[in-house]
C-alpha cells in the first residue's frame, strides 16, 4: 500500500512539474522571436573580435576585415528574416516555424489529456510488467564467521605478508601447509608443504601432509609427488600403514595390479590378525584379483573404497552413493548425446568424455569415445596427435 | 520495495520522455511557446526518474537483494563493494539502463544550460532527444528490463566475470557511455536544426560545447579501456582492433573530425552540409557500436552480453534512427546554402584535409569490422581481419594527417601563407631531424620506420608549442609584452595547442612501445636471475596471497639496476571462486622511460617457474597522452566563448524565471 | 594434532572425490596455461623470428580476436608448435601459410589475402580517400575561382563602409541587452 502511496506522489509532482508551463498565462511579455537569440550569438562573436584586438591578439586590420564579414552576415540575417530574401526559411515555414505565434491548440484540453495519459500510461505500463507484491530479499550472511575463524583468516594474512617479503623462509610455509589443509585449501597446502620440504629438509609431517593434500588436490589420484613423498616418507617410518596403502593404490592406478595386489598382501602380512581394517584390504584383493582374471582395469574411480579404508568406516551411505552415481552417469550421457547429435565438432568435449569414462571405470566406453573422435578429427594432425596423447595416458590402447 | 519503486520510476521516466517527444516538437511546428516550454520541465523530470531508477538498481546491487534476477546473474554476495557497484553496468541491462541515464543527462544539461537557444531550436533537439530514450526505454523495458523479479529469490548471486573484476575496467563504461552517447546531442542538434530548416554559424556555435564535452570523455573513456586491456589480460598489448573496440573508436574518430568542421562553420558559416551529416553520422556510429557490442554478431574477447533477439531490435532503432534522420537530410541538402569562401591553403583548407582523412580511416575501420560478417552472410565465405590489416590501411592515412597537423592551426582563415608557415615551423622540422637521428643513431637496428615515426610524433609536439609561441609573439616581442599575451590567450587557443601536444606523446608512445618492445620468455629458479634492458631481475621464490573471492599465487621478483633494488614485483596467478576462473595479474614497474612488464607462469617440473617478461619503452605517454588531450579539452570548454552561447543573456533571463 | 585435522577434512572430502573428479571434469575445460612458453622457443634464433612473425599474423581459432603470438589458448600452443616444426622443416614462410591456409581455411589469417572476395575490402580505404579528394577538390577550385569577385549573397568587403556601420549598430540596438563589451 505504501508502495502506491509513493507512487502516486511522484507521478502527482511528475505531472504536476511537466504541466507548469502549460497551464502559466501567456503572460511572458518576452521577446521570443528566434531573431533576438541569433542576434545574442552575433554580438557575442562580434564582441570576441574587438576583445581580440584589445588585447592585440589580431591585427586591426584583421580584425576589421573579420568584422566586416560578420556584419555581411548579420545583415544577410536580417533580410532573411524580414523576407527580403528568399532562403532558407522558406523552407522553414513549411513547418509553420517563425512566423506569428499561433495558439493552434486547445491548451486546457491538452493539459487534461497529458494529465490523464502519463498516470495512465505509467501504472499500466508498470501493472504489466512490475512486481509490486515481491519484498526485497537483501543478501544476510547465513553462515557467519566465528570469532575463531576470522582470527584464523588474519593469521593466515599475515603469514603470507610475511612470506612475500622472504619467500625462501621455510617456517612460514611450514605453518601454513596445515593450515591451509585444515581450511580445505588442499592445492595451497600441496604447494606450502612442497617449499617447507623443499627449504627445511624432510620431516614425517610435512612428506605426510604432501602427499595426502597432493592426492587430494588432484582428486584422488596419487600422483607421482605424492608417490614421492610416501616413499621418503617410508624411509622415514617403514611400518607406516597409511603410506603403504597409497603406494599400493598408486600402483593400481598405474595399471600394475599384480604389483598392487603384492603390496596389499605385504600389509596384511605385517599387521595384526585382529585389525578392523583387515577385511576391506581382502576385499580389494579379491576385487583386484578378480579383474586380473578378464574383468579389465578395475573402477579406479571408486575413492570411497580408499577413505573406508583410511578412515575405518563410510561416511556415506550406499544410497547417497547412487544417487549421486546416478547423476554423474546421467551427465555423461547427457555430454555423450550431445556430442553425437551436433556433429561432435566440439573437441574439448570428447576429450572430457573420454576423461569421465575413464575416471568411472567404464574402460570399454572409453575405447569408444575415443575412437569416435579419432574418426572425426583424424585428419587433423595436431588433434590426431592429442587423441595419442589421451590413449597413452590412460593406456586405452592405440 | 525499493527495487520496484526503481522499477515504476523507470517506467514513468520513459512515458515522460514520450510527451516530452510529442508535445515540444508540435509546440514548434505551430509556433506555440508554452507547449515547447514543456520540454524544460520533462527533460529535468525524466532524468530524475531515471536517476531514481538506477539508483534503485545500485542499491540492489550494493545490499545484494537475490530478488532481483539481474543481480543474481551478475553480483556475488562475496564481491568487494566497489564491484558490486560496478557490476551494476558490468551487464546488458543495467549497462543499457546507463545508456538512457546518460541521454537524459545530455537532455537536462540541454534543458538547464540552454536558455540562450533558440526556443524553437531548443524544442526541438528536447523532443529529438527524448524519442532517442522512448526507443532505447522501451527496448529495456520490453527485452532487457533489469528489474525483473526472481521468486523465490535466489540465496547466492552467479557472480561476476573475474576478468572485469578491476578498477580501470569498473569505471571506465560510465566515462566510455557519457562519450559515446553524448553524441546523441550533436545528432539532436542536427536532426532539430534540419526539422527548424536553418543552419547556421549559430548553430555551430550551439552545438560545439556538447560535441567537445562528448568527445573528452569519450577520449578518456577509451584510454581507461586500452589501459585495463594492457595490465590485466597479460601480455603488454594495448590495442587490438578488436570488434568491440574498434566500435568505441569510430565515433571518436568521426567525433574529432566533427569539433573540426564545426570549428570552420562557426568561424566562416563553411562546409555547412558536411558537418550536418558528420554529426549524423558520428551518432549513428554510437548506435552501431551499442548493435555490435550487444547483439554479439561479433564475437569477441569482451563481449559478454550475447543475444540475438536484443539485437534485432537494437537494429531496428538504428535503422530508424539512421535512416529517419538522413532521409531527412536529403529533403533539405539542396536548401543548404553554401557560407564563406577559402582557399585550399587556408585554416579551412586544412580542416577539410583534416576532415578527408579522418573519415576516409573511420571508413577503413568500419569496413574492417563489418567486411567479414558481411562477406560471410553473403557468400558463406569466412575470413579475418585483424590488426595486420589495420596496421597497414589505417596507419598510412594518419601519416599525412599528423604531418599536417602542426601547420593546420598556423595557417590563417580564408587564405594561408604556406611560406611563412613553413618558415615558423623551422623549429619543429629542426626537431623532427634530431629525434630521427637520434632514434637511428640509439636503436639502429630497430625497424627502419620507427625513428620516422618518432620523429613525427615530436613534429607535433614541436608543432603545438610552436602554434603557442606564435600566438604569444616570442622571440618577436619584449619579454613583458609575450608575458602579456600568454596571460590573455582565450582558454580555446591553450586547449587546442594542449590537446595537439597530447596527440604528439600518444604517438611517441605508441610507435616506441610497438618498435622497441624487449622480450624474454624464461624459466627461472628461487634464486636466478635475468637480465633485461638494463635492470638485473632476481627470482626470490613463491608466496600464497588470498583476498575476498580469489586466491594467488605471487611470484616475488626483485628489481635492480646498478646493483641497487628499485622495486620488488609481485607477478600472479589468480584464481576465483565465483565463478571459477584463471587470471594473471602482471607486476609492472612504470616509470617515465618504459614499463618493466612480469608475467607468472606455470611452474616448472624442476621446481622453476615460467616467467615472460617484456619491457615497454614509453607505453605511458600512450595514456599520458589521451590525458593530455582530455584536459586541453576541458580547458577549451571552461572558455567563455563556448560555454554554451552567451553568458550575458542566459544570466539576465533566469534571474526573471524563478522556480522552475 | 595435525593427524587428527587432517584425518576429520580427509573423510568428508573423499566422500566428494568422485563427484567433485567427473563434475569438474566436465564442467571446466583445462587450465590455459600462457602464450608462447619457453619451451617453444626454437634455439635458431633466426628461425624464432620469422615463428614469431608469422604467429602474430596468424588467428587463433578458438578465440576469435587474438593471434595464436597471444592467445594462451591450447589450440594456439599447438598452431605454435606446428608452425614451428614446419620452419624447422625448411619451409618457407609462405609455404607454412599454405600449408595452415588448406587446413584451416582464410580463417585463420589476421591479413586477408588479395582476391575477388576482398577487392572491396582492401580497395576501400583508397576508394574514400579518392571520393573525399574528389569532393574537397570540388570544394576548393571553385572557391578559389569564386573569391576572386562576388560571393553570392554576402559581399566580400575588408572594411565596412559608413551606412554599413550605421545599420549594424542600428539592428544590434534593437535589442535591449546590447552590449559590445564583454
Amino acid at each position: 500500500m505504501i508502495l502506491w502511496v509513493f507512487f502516486a506522489v511522484l507521478t502527482a509532482l511528475v505531472v504536476g512539474t511537466i504541466l507548469m508551463p502549460l497551464s502559466r498565462d501567456r503572460g511572458r511579455s518576452e521577446d521570443t522571436s528566434d531573431g533576438s537569440y541569433d542576434l545574442t550569438v552575433y554580438r557575442d562573436q562580434l564582441s570576441e573580435i574587438e576583445h581580440d584586438r584589445e588585447r592585440g591578439l589580431v591585427s586591426a586590420e584583421a580584425a576589421e576585415a573579420s568584422r566586416a564579414e560578420l556584419a555581411q552576415r548579420i545583415f544577410h540575417h536580417v533580410d532573411v528574416r524580414s523576407g527580403e530574401v528568399g532562403g532558407a526559411d522558406k523552407l522553414g515555414q513549411t513547418f509553420g516555424v517563425g512566423g506569428a505565434p499561433r495558439e493552434g491548440v486547445d491548451v486546457r484540453r491538452l493539459v487534461l489529456a497529458i494529465g490523464a495519459f502519463l498516470p495512465l500510461m505509467s501504472v499500466g505500463l508498470y501493472v504489466a510488467i512490475g512486481s509490486p507484491g515481491v519484498p526485497g530479499k537483501p543478501f544476510v550472511a547465513s553462515v557467519v564467521k566465528s570469532p575463531e575463524q576470522s582470527d584464523v583468516e588474519k593469521l593466515v594474512g599475515q603469514v603470507e605478508a610475511r612470506l612475500r617479503e622472504k619467500p625462501l623462509d621455510g617456517r612460514g610455509w611450514d605453518v601454513l601447509a596445515p593450515v591451509y589443509a585444515r581450511l580445505g585449501m588442499f592445492e595451497d597446502a600441496r604447494v606450502a608443504y612442497g617449499r617447507a620440504l623443499a627449504l627445511l629438509g624432510p620431516s614425517k609431517e610435512r612428506l605426510l601432509g604432501l602427499g595426502r593434500t597432493a592426492i587430494r588436490a588432484s582428486d584422488g589420484i596419487v600422483t607421482d609427488e605424492a608417490q614421492l613423498a610416501f616413499e621418503q616418507y617410508l624411509e622415514l617410518d617403514p611400518s607406516d600403514l597409511e603410506a603403504r596403502l597409497w603406494l599400493a593404490r598408486a600402483k593400481e592406478q598405474g595399471g600394475d595390479i599384480k604389483g598392487a595386489i603384492a603390496a596389499f598382501e605385504e600389509m596384511l602380512a605385517s599387521s595384526k590378525k585382529d585389525a578392523k581394517w583387515r577385511t576391506m584390504i581382502e576385499e580389494r584383493i579379491a576385487k583386484l584379483r578378480s579383474s586380473l582374471n578378464g574383468a579389465g582395469v578395475p573402477d579406479s574411480g571408486n575413492k570411497t573404497e580408499d577413505s573406508r579404508v583410511v578412515d575405518g568406516a563410510s561416511a556415506v551411505s550406499e544410497m547417497s552413493e547412487e544417487q549421486k552415481a546416478k547423476f554423474i552417469s546421467n551427465m555423461v550421457e547427457r555430454l555423450a548425446t550431445r556430442l553425437s547429435k551436433d556433429g561432435g565438432s566440439d573437441f574439448d568435449g570428447w576429450t572430457r568424455l573420454v576423461h569421465a569414462y575413464v575416471v568411472l571405470g567404464r574402460t570399454e566406453e572409453a575405447k569408444k569415445a575415443l575412437a569416435d573422435a579419432r574418426a572425426r578429427f583424424g585428419d587433423d594432425e595436431v588433434r590426431a596427435k592429442d587423441l595419442d596423447a589421451l590413449a597413452k595416458k590412460y593406456e586405452l590402447g592405440s | 520495495m525499493i527495487v520496484e519503486v526503481g522499477h515504476f520510476a523507470l517506467v514513468l521516466g520513459v512515458v515522460v520522455a514520450l510527451v516530452q517527444m510529442i508535445i515540444p516538437l508540435w509546440g514548434a511546428q505551430i509556433g506555440n511557446t508554452r507547449m515547447m516550454e514543456v520540454a524544460k520541465p520533462a527533460a529535468i523530470m525524466q532524468f530524475l526518474l531515471l536517476l531514481i531508477a538506477f539508483l534503485a538498481l545500485m542499491y540492489a546491487y550494493v545490499v545484494s537483494d537475490f530478488s532481483v534476477l539481474n543481480v543474481v546473474q551478475n553480483s556475488h554476495s562475496a564481491k568487494p563493494l566497489i564491484y558490486r557497484i560496478a557490476g551494476v553496468w558490468g551487464n546488458h541491462e543495467g549497462s543499457m539502463l546507463l545508456w538512457v541515464l546518460v541521454l537524459a543527462l545530455f537532455g537536462a544539461a540541454v534543458a538547464v544550460y540552454g536558455e540562450n537557444l533558440r526556443p524553437t531550436l531548443r524544442a526541438n533537439v528536447l523532443a529529438v532527444q527524448a524519442s532517442i530514450v522512448v526507443a532505447f526505454g522501451l527496448f529495456i523495458l520490453l527485452t532487457s528490463n533489469p528489474f525483473i523479479r526472481m521468486i523465490p529469490a535466489a540465496l547466492e548471486g552467479r557472480g561476476l566475470n573475474p576478468i572485469l573484476q578491476d578498477p580501470a575496467l569498473a569505471f571506465h563504461p560510465p566515462f566510455l557511455y557519457i562519450g559515446y552517447v553524448g553524441f546523441s546531442m550533436a545528432f539532436s542538434f542536427a536532426v532539430a536544426a534540419l526539422i527548424d530548416g536553418r543552419i547556421d554559424a549559430v548553430w555551430a556555435r550551439w552545438v560545439r560545447p556538447w560535441t567537445l564535452a562528448a568527445w573528452m570523455f569519450l577520449t578518456i573513456g577509451i584510454a581507461m579501456g586500452s589501459w585495463w586491456a594492457y595490465y590485466e589480460l597479460g601480455w603488454g598489448g594495448w590495442w587490438f582492433w578488436d570488434p568491440v573496440e574498434n566500435a568505441s573508436f569510430m565515433p571518436w574518430l568521426a567525433g574529432t573530425a566533427l569539433l573540426h568542421c564545426a570549428l570552420v562553420m562557426e568561424k566562416r558559416e563553411a562546409l555547412k552540409v558536411w558537418t550536418i551529416l558528420l554529426a549524423i553520422l558520428t551518432f549513428s556510429l554510437s548506435l552501431m557500436g551499442a548493435f555490435l557490442v550487444r547483439s554479439g554478431v561479433l564475437t569477441s574477447v569482451h563481449s559478454f552480453a550475447v543475444d540475438p533477439e536484443r539485437g534485432v531490435v537494437i537494429l531496428g532503432i538504428m535503422v530508424l534512427f539512421i535512416g529517419g534522420s538522413l532521409s531527412l537530410f536529403a529533403y533539405r541538402v539542396s536548401s543548404l546554402r553554401q557560407g564563406g569562401l577559402f582557399s585550399p591553403i587556408s585554416r579551412e583548407g586544412s580542416l577539410v584535409l583534416n576532415n578527408v582523412l579522418l573519415t576516409t580511416a573511420t571508413a577503413t575501420v568500419l569496413v574492417g569490422t563489418l567486411y567479414p560478417l558481411v562477406l560471410e552472410t553473403f557468400t558463406g565465405l569466412k575470413i579475418s581481419v585483424g590488426a595486420p590489416y589495420f596496421n597497414l590501411t589505417f596507419g598510412p592515412l594518419m601519416i599525412p594527417l599528423l604531418l599536417a597537423m602542426p601547420f593546420g592551426p598556423l595557417l590563417a582563415w580564408k587564405r594561408g601563407d604556406i611560406v611563412g608557415v613553413g618558415q615558423r615551423l623551422i623549429f619543429a622540422c629542426l626537431v623532427f631531424v634530431v629525434v630521427a637521428a637520434a632514434a637511428y643513431a640509439y636503436y639502429y637496428r630497430g625497424p627502419v620506420m620507427a625513428p620516422f615515426g618518432l620523429a613525427l610524433g615530436a613534429f607535433v609536439m614541436a608543432g603545438a608549442i610552436t602554434e603557442f609561441a606564435v600566438r604569444v609573439k616570442v622571440g618577436r616581442a619584449s619579454f613583458e609584452e609575450v608575458a602579456r599575451r600568454t596571460w590573455n590567450q582565450p582558454r580555446s587557443a591553450w586547449g587546442s595547442a594542449l590537446s595537439h601536444f597530447g596527440v604528439g606523446l600518444m604517438v611517441v608512445g605508441i610507435v616506441a612501445t610497438s618498435a622497441y618492445q624487449e622480450e624474454k620468455i624464461l624459466v627461472l629458479k628461487p634464486g636466478e636471475e635475468t637480465k633485461i634492458a638494463g635492470y638485473t631481475v632476481k627470482f626470490r621464490g613463491e608466496a600464497p596471497r588470498h583476498g575476498a573471492n580469489y586466491r594467488e599465487q605471487v611470484g616475488v621478483l626483485d628489481v635492480m639496476r646498478n646493483g641497487s633494488q628499485v622495486i620488488r614485483l609481485y607477478p600472479g596467478k589468480r584464481s576465483y571462486t565465483a565463478p571459477v576462473q584463471v587470471t594473471s595479474e602482471a607486476g609492472i614497474y612504470a616509470s617515465w622511460a618504459g614499463d618493466l612488464y612480469t608475467i607468472l607462469g606455470d611452474r616448472q617440473k624442476n621446481g622453476g617457474f615460467t616467467f615472460r617478461m617484456y619491457y615497454n619503452p614509453l607505453v605511458r605517454f600512450i595514456w599520458f597522452g589521451a590525458l593530455v588531450m582530455f584536459f586541453g579539452g576541458a580547458i577549451s570548454l571552461s572558455d567563455r566563448r563556448l560555454r554554451f552561447g552567451a553568458p550575458v543573456r542566459s544570466r539576465r533571463r533566469s534571474a526573471q524565471v524563478p522556480a522552475e | 594434532m595435525l593427524h587428527s585435522v587432517n584425518a576429520v577434512s580427509m573423510r568428508t572430502f573423499t566422500t566428494f572425490i568422485l563427484m567433485a573428479f567427473v563434475v569438474s571434469a566436465l564442467l571446466f575445460p583445462p587450465t590455459c596455461a600462457f602464450a608462447v612458453q619457453p619451451d617453444e622457443v626454437l634455439r635458431n634464433t633466426e628461425l624464432e623470428k620469422r615463428a614469431r612473425n608469422l604467429s602474430a599474423k596468424l588467428r587463433c581459432l578458438v578465440c576469435q580476436n587474438q593471434s595464436i603470438d597471444d592467445s594462451d589458448a591450447p589450440l594456439a600452443r599447438d598452431l605454435r608448435l606446428l608452425v614451428r616444426e614446419r620452419l624447422v622443416a625448411g619451409d618457407s614462410d609462405d609455404e607454412v601459410v599454405g600449408f595452415l591456409v588448406a587446413r584451416y581455411g582464410e580463417f585463420v589469417l589476421l591479413k586477408p589475402s588479395w582476391g575477388p572476395h576482398t577487392f572491396i575490402l582492401w580497395l576501400s580505404p583508397l576508394l574514400v580517400l579518392l571520393l573525399g579528394i574528389f569532393l574537397a577538390r570540388r570544394l576548393l577550385v571553385s572557391s578559389s575561382r569564386v573569391s576572386a569577385s562576388q560571393d553570392g549573397d554576402v559581399k566580400k568587403v575588408n572594411r565596412l563602409s559608413e551606412e554599413d556601420e550605421e545599420r549594424l549598430k542600428a539592428i544590434l540596438e534593437v535589442s535591449p541587452d546590447a552590449r559590445l563589451d564583454k
